[in-house]
């Protein structure tokens, strides 16, 4: 079992093959061997941490994705934003705890659950409109009149197509 | 208010036919003269209650405008707390990545990556700083005109205004190609080159580009000069998919085609169909090619094909009907091998089927897919003896275009690999 203490303090005791989804925590465990100390997570609060963990026991057991087959996604460039029917369920959170999974799940380095958040942005993303986006995710339209004239240009020949 | 009663005020406006009213001419100019100082002062006075209104509009204006500036300035307070902010870019390019389209690689202001450099300048900073999103273009630039002025002389109701319009759209377009390909910053580029009004601009274009363009789909349209052009000049080439060809530049292309670098591998000439020599004029990049898809006038081209091609691991096949009786040739690298729909009567490619079974050992071969479609003979015998000769390692069966299970010996193929997955998929015929 794998001691983890969050950043608000919270103790969690996790089987290690579960926790090693995390390449982080798993080669912190390869470095420092077997010991029972804590690991403790700064950048993690316990809400999120338990998502992970929630995420990492439901998908124990899969092979972990290796930096390859990423590689070769990229030159196809054909990604797909699909997501799994437990997925779905699972990242289907509110917005602010879905960019701290996001943003655990790169400190973590879980590749599959980074993913997972960041096609389901993506999803949040495609099909709207500038403002629908900055609506969505309470972004401020901070382009002077300049950029907003440069952009124009540049979008000149594309728009309508 | 003022007392606007006078002796006149009971009678209707001074009439003939009204006699018992006496005018009198001094008294009414005295009244006059009362009822325009009265008036000025009701001027005066709706004018101040005008100034007091604009007054309180402005004000109101004031503040509907420091109520926007404050929940504006209350979003971007509320927006900044949240986590999207402490994204890191390399995430936040991943999303990005996420939301390019899958398929469509038309470049339109509303999808991504174009949609992406609208919305904030954090956003537009990470896209255009993203050199991978830039990477795949369609470029279809549609102009009135044919493109080369040699080809525009025939035609008469060409104007000098579409020649001005014309040069618009086109400048238009050039700025818009360049500012994307820029971006790409020396990455990897897939291009697909389908509608252009000039081979010379577009190149002229695309000439800084050339040496990144890793994959490139094209069609040469009719009429157009020169336009292997666009064919010179492509150092890491990986992929090529040949759209369109007129029948007569076949040969020139397929010269084009063999000049192509040692980073070819993947070829796509399925849309043109290729006779012996058109193979043979495909000499020497053959030789560097893993995956081909390609139509052939005959059955012996494919031999000729295939000792160009020793690297040669995917093979989708077109081949026309013919009566010659093949040599037996061995590929030791084919993997995967389509053998996709075939011209000619029924009987015939029946036979050409046969032949070519008889003909080839595929000893690595792993997936073979057909196409058979319903109520139509298919060589299963010729088929087996090619695996059992073969000895390969066949892990699928497939075949495509509408031939039931039923109808494909399934307990025989089991026999011979009895770990083989057979599909026999009803559907439309689907290359790949």
């Amino acid at each position: 079992m794998v001691h983890l203490v969050t950043s608000d303090n919270v103790e969690f005791v996790v089987e290690k093959e579960v926790v090693e989804r995390s390449v982080l925590i798993k080669n912190m465990l390869e470095d420092v061997g077997e010991s029972d100390q804590s690991i403790p997570l700064a950048n993690v609060s316990s809400a999120v941490l338990r998502k992970v963990i929630e995420y990492c026991e439901h998908h124990r057991g899969e092979p972990l994705p290796s930096g390859d087959a990423d590689q070769n996604q990229d030159e196809t460039r054909k990604r797909t934003t699909d997501i799994s029917e437990w997925d779905q369920k699972f990242i289907t959170v509110d917005q602010e705890m879905l960019f701290e999974i996001i943003l655990a799940a790169n400190y973590l380095d879980i590749k599959s659950l980074l993913d997972v958040g960041c096609k389901t942005v993506a999803n949040m993303i495609k099909g709207k409109t500038p403002d629908e986006i900055r609506r969505l995710f309470n972004i401020v339209n901070d382009f002077t009149p300049e950029e907003e004239a440069q952009i124009k240009k540049e979008n000149e020949w594309a728009e309508d197509r | 208010m003022p007392d606007l009663e006078s002796s006149y005020s009971r009678g209707t406006v001074p009439n003939i036919y009204h006699p018992t009213i006496e005018l009198n001419n001094k008294s009414i100019s005295t009244i006059l003269t009362a009822r325009k100082q009265q008036l000025d002062v009701v001027l005066r006075e709706i004018s101040d209650v005008e100034s007091i209104m604009d007054g309180i509009k402005n004000f109101h204006q004031q503040l509907v405008e420091q109520k926007e500036k404050i929940i504006q300035s209350t979003t971007f307070h509320k927006g900044l707390g949240s986590a999207l902010w402490r994204l890191p870019t390399e995430v936040l390019s991943h999303i990005f990545h996420y939301c390019l389209p899958e398929d469509d690689m038309s470049p339109t202001s509303n999808q991504a990556p174009l949609l992406l450099t609208r919305i904030c300048r954090p956003w537009r900073d990470v896209a255009v700083n993203t050199p991978s999103l830039w990477c795949q273009l369609h470029v279809e630039i549609d102009l009135n005109r044919a493109g080369e002025e040699d080809v525009m002389e025939c035609f008469d109701d060409y104007w000098e205004e579409d020649v001005e319009a014309d040069d618009r759209v086109w400048q238009q377009a050039a700025f818009f190609h360049d500012s994307w390909l820029t971006r790409s910053r020396g990455c990897p580029l897939s291009l697909v080159l389908w509608r252009y009004p000039s081979t010379k601009l577009l190149k002229n274009l695309l000439q800084p580009y050339m040496h990144q363009i890793s994959s490139l789909s094209i069609a040469f349209p009719r009429g157009a000069e020169r336009p292997l052009l666009l064919l010179e000049g492509l150092s890491t080439l990986r992929e090529l998919v040949i759209e369109d060809v007129e029948s007569s530049e076949i040969l020139d292309i397929t010269k084009s085609i063999s000049q192509l670098p040692s980073t070819m591998r993947v070829l796509d000439v399925m849309q043109i169909t290729l006779g012996i020599d058109h193979v043979s004029s495909l000499n020497p990049v053959l030789a560097h090619l893993t995956h081909v898809k390609i139509t052939l006038l005959h059955a012996d081209a494919l031999l000729q094909l295939l000792r160009l091609c020793p690297n040669l691991s995917s093979l989708t096949l077109q081949v026309y009907p013919s009566e010659k009786t093949l040599k037996p040739i061995m590929h030791a690298n084919i993997q995967s091998f389509h053998m996709g729909d075939c011209g000619g009567s029924m009987m015939a490619v029946n036979l050409l089927l046969a032949n070519l079974f008889d003909a080839l050992s595929l000893p690595n071969l792993r997936i073979f897919k057909g196409n058979c479609p319903r109520d139509r003979p298919w060589p299963h015998k010729q088929l087996k003896d090619l695996f059992a000769r073969s000895k390969c390692p066949l892990e699928s069966l497939i075949f495509t275009g509408g031939v039931t299970a039923e109808a494909v010996p399934q307990a025989e193929y089991l026999a011979l690999i009895p770990s083989l997955d057979i599909v026999a998929n009803p559907g439309i015929n689907v290359f790949w």
